[in-house]
């Protein structure tokens, strides 16, 4: 399996992006996952590429949590209150009630939406990333849509 | 739904878009071209493409131009060895009108010897040279070709003869002739014979080849038409002084080249041990590697000789019957697999067995290793084999699914390999959810269902009707629809490694009735069915133990799915859909259209 490095990348600083809450930091990580992703070629032999390329990110981003320059950020709420996120608040105005839905979602849970919903990371890459069967994430992914769901209908309502 | 669903997630977790993106990629791909000075090849297989198999293409390629080369030296010297077998040949080629042309034409521009030095040399060569002895039949009327061919032919042979050990090696003849003759050439003035010889060397040099090329394409070789024009080459530095002035010369021996080639070509041409070329292909198509396709040591094999000792079960294709109508017996859990068949293997033709998914019948000619030290595992496994996935349905043994594996990971593209399976086992979450319901239950249809949000899966449903609850909020005549995940592998350790932890959490529970330990000791005509994946692949009628967990989202007892274009019901055997009424899927097939669907 192939995949696009440059499709990749936004992916994977998304993916980066919700675990830091930082744009700077996650396209650094992003772009030293990429980074260490190249140099390895032992890596692109690897037929999981792309559970490569997420354990990277992941890992990277770990150790960024591990510096203790760093404030805490493992809240994602903390985004509407973070200066400079006017432009972000402005531009998800309208989802605010699915916002608030994701900030009640667990940290995982957000990254695993994340992951299926908007980077459309396939069931068995999130499986293994987990290491959790498909079928639970399968689950779970229908739990936590369905009170996403809830949301919408909610806000679609009002 | 599904786009507007991510679109507003998208909006809503509220990412900035990347701002370097397309910089990190320009310096990638700079860092690339100067990585692509050092090494091409690196680069080419390495950059921007993560595929193995171009790079295998690519080596690939290369091994095919440089045996394609390889090939051609070797045709080239099998005919050069075969070219210096034959000195009449090789005397041909001297004679060659090819050769004497070229002489002709640069001696007729330069030289300024006396006429009659040719005579005698024609004289003394026309017994030897056949060609020459030829062309007059061939050529009927055209008197005067005979006359100045052979006479320039030794002529030029006998100059390169004191000058060329090549040539004289290779032709002897014409050193007698050389000896013979009254060495006109040699008298030729060494101030002429270097001026002569350098301006000849381009325009000569021109001229050979063109004709050399001509050869070449009849000829189909490479050394007779370097050898030529070494030749000729040589011929025209050495054949200078003697030449007659001819510029008549050079018509007549103009018209003449056509007529020795006509007689010439064929010799070298059935000489030519092209054969020899295409008897190593034939040996390469004979190759062990077709052999190698259907060897009994691949993963399906293996496979099978984790499988054999655990359950001895085998396809029940006569419990089967494809007769959707006629109530069908129960689905035994557990069949003998038949002894070793004694016949022996039939074999197939080659290009049938390069067809790697064909069921290859016949016992396993080898042993397969034993699995976790038991020996009674490395007996030798009678199976019909089902290679690389093709467990769905087989027109002859009806539902055509291993019994104790549905190997499944071939078709989300992982290579199973249990000492190195990244992630977790697909199983380990049986520790943690345990069947909320469980029951026996008579299945009255079976479809197959698209998880809109999962395309890369697929659920087997199952219309079920209680018969016995064993455990939840089940009762007896309940209908309900029962879901699988399609083409999962069954742990065959499942009541081992659970039903313990589940007697001791439900004490008492009817379902342990059925289990002893981790095995099941219930009826022969149930065999079970859970959420987690098909051991079997369901058909109406069948009497199965269902272990089902509950969905957060659905309602057990009404569970339906909306989604009516990928549902496929399961008739006599096969998937059909009445929004795609041509096709009529087996549980593969199924698969593959789902993933072109999505």
């Amino acid at each position: 399996m192939s995949i696009d490095l440059k499709e990749q990348y936004d992916k994977i600083y998304r993916y980066c992006w919700i675990r830091v809450h930082n744009r700077e930091i996650a396209e650094d990580i992003t772009q030293e996952t990429f980074l260490r992703y190249l140099e390895k070629p032992e890596y692109r032999d690897v037929s999981k590429k792309l559970q490569l390329l997420y354990t990277i990110a992941g890992n990277l981003c770990k150790d960024h949590y591990k510096k203790p320059s760093e404030s805490d950020i493992s809240d994602y709420s903390d985004i509407l209150e973070a200066p400079g996120s006017g432009e972000l608040e402005n531009k998800t105005l309208t989802n605010l009630a699915l916002r608030q839905a994701l900030a009640s979602l667990s940290q995982d849970e957000r990254e695993m939406v994340l992951l299926r919903y908007v980077n459309e990371v396939p069931v068995n890459v999130i499986s293994e990333m987990y290491g959790i069967s498909r079928f639970s994430v399968n689950r779970r992914l229908k739990g936590l849509l369905d009170r996403l769901k809830d949301a919408l209908g909610e806000e679609g309502e009002s | 739904m599904k786009n507007d669903i991510r679109d507003r997630l998208t909006d809503a977790f509220g990412i900035p878009d990347p701002v370097r993106k397309d910089e990190f990629f320009s310096r990638l791909e700079e860092a690339q071209k100067e990585r692509e000075d050092s090494d091409k090849m690196a680069l080419l297989f390495t950059f921007n493409d993560t595929d193995g198999s171009e790079k295998k293409q690519s080596k690939l390629t290369m091994v095919m131009k440089i045996g394609s080369i390889a090939a051609a030296a070797a045709a080239a010297f099998t005919i050069w060895v075969t070219g210096k077998a034959t000195p009449d040949m090789v005397q041909n080629h001297h004679q060659h009108p090819d050769y004497i042309t070229e002489t002709e034409y640069t001696t007729g521009t330069e030289t300024t010897a006396a006429p009659e030095e040719i005579i005698p040399t024609e004289a003394d060569e026309k017994p030897v040279t056949s060609p020459a002895g030829t062309e007059p039949a061939t050529n009927g009327g055209k008197s005067t070709k005979p006359a100045v061919t052979t006479g320039t032919a030794p002529h030029t042979t006998a100059a390169s003869a004191e000058s060329s050990k090549t040539q004289a090696a290779q032709n002897t003849d014409t050193q007698e002739t050389a000896a013979a003759s009254p060495a006109p050439s040699s008298p030729s003035s060494p101030e002429t014979r270097p001026s002569a010889g350098s301006t000849r060397a381009n325009g000569h040099s021109a001229a050979a080849t063109t004709s050399v090329s001509e050869k070449t394409a009849r000829v189909t070789t490479t050394t007779v038409s370097e050898r030529s024009a070494r030749a000729t080459t040589s011929a025209a530095s050495e054949s200078t002084a003697p030449r007659p002035a001819s510029t008549q010369t050079k018509p007549v021996v103009t018209t003449t080249q056509t007529t020795p080639r006509a007689t010439s070509k064929p010799k070298p041409i059935d000489d030519y041990p092209v054969t020899t070329f295409n008897d190593g292909i034939e040996e390469c198509t004979t190759s062990p590697y077709l052999e190698y396709t259907n060897a009994p040591d691949t993963g399906y094999s293996y496979e099978t000789s984790i499988v054999q000792p655990e359950h001895d079960t085998t396809p029940a294709g006569p419990s089967y019957p494809p007769d959707w109508n006629v109530p069908a017996p129960t689905m035994p859990a557990a069949t003998h697999i038949p002894p070793p068949s004694t016949t022996p293997v039939p074999t197939q033709p080659a290009a049938e067995e390069s067809a790697a998914y064909t069921i290859v019948p016949g016992p396993v000619p080898t042993t397969p290793a034993p699995v976790n030290g038991d020996p009674s595992a490395a007996a030798p496994i009678e199976t019909r084999s089902v290679h690389n996935g093709d467990y769905y349905y087989d027109p002859e043994e009806k539902i055509g699914f291993p019994e104790n594996y549905v190997n499944a990971s071939e078709l989300f593209g992982d290579t199973y390999n249990p000492d190195n399976w990244i992630g977790q086992s697909v199983y380990t979450f049986l520790r943690n959810y345990l069947p909320e319901y469980a029951f026996i239950g008579k299945v009255e249809s079976v479809y197959t269902v698209i998880d809109p949000y999962s395309p890369d899966s697929f659920y087997i449903v199952e219309n079920v009707s209680v018969i016995r609850p064993l455990r939840g909020e089940c009762e007896r005549g309940d209908k309900c629809s029962v879901r699988s995940y399609g083409l999962d592998r069954f742990d065959p350790d499942y009541y081992s490694s659970d039903m313990d932890y589940y007697r001791q959490a439900y004490p008492g529970t009817p379902l342990l009735d059925y289990f002893r330990g981790g095995t099941y000791i219930g009826p022969d005509d149930l065999y079970v069915i859970n959420d987690y994946g098909i051991r079997k692949m369901p058909i109406a009628g069948d009497i199965c133990l269902f272990l089902v967990d509950g969905n957060s989202g659905d309602s057990f007892l009404t569970y339906t799915t909306g989604v009516q274009s990928s549902r496929f019901t399961l008739n006599n055997g096969v998937y059909t859909n009445d929004f795609y009424p041509d096709y009529r899927l087996t549980g593969r097939e199924i698969n593959e259209f789902f993933r072109n669907l999505y």
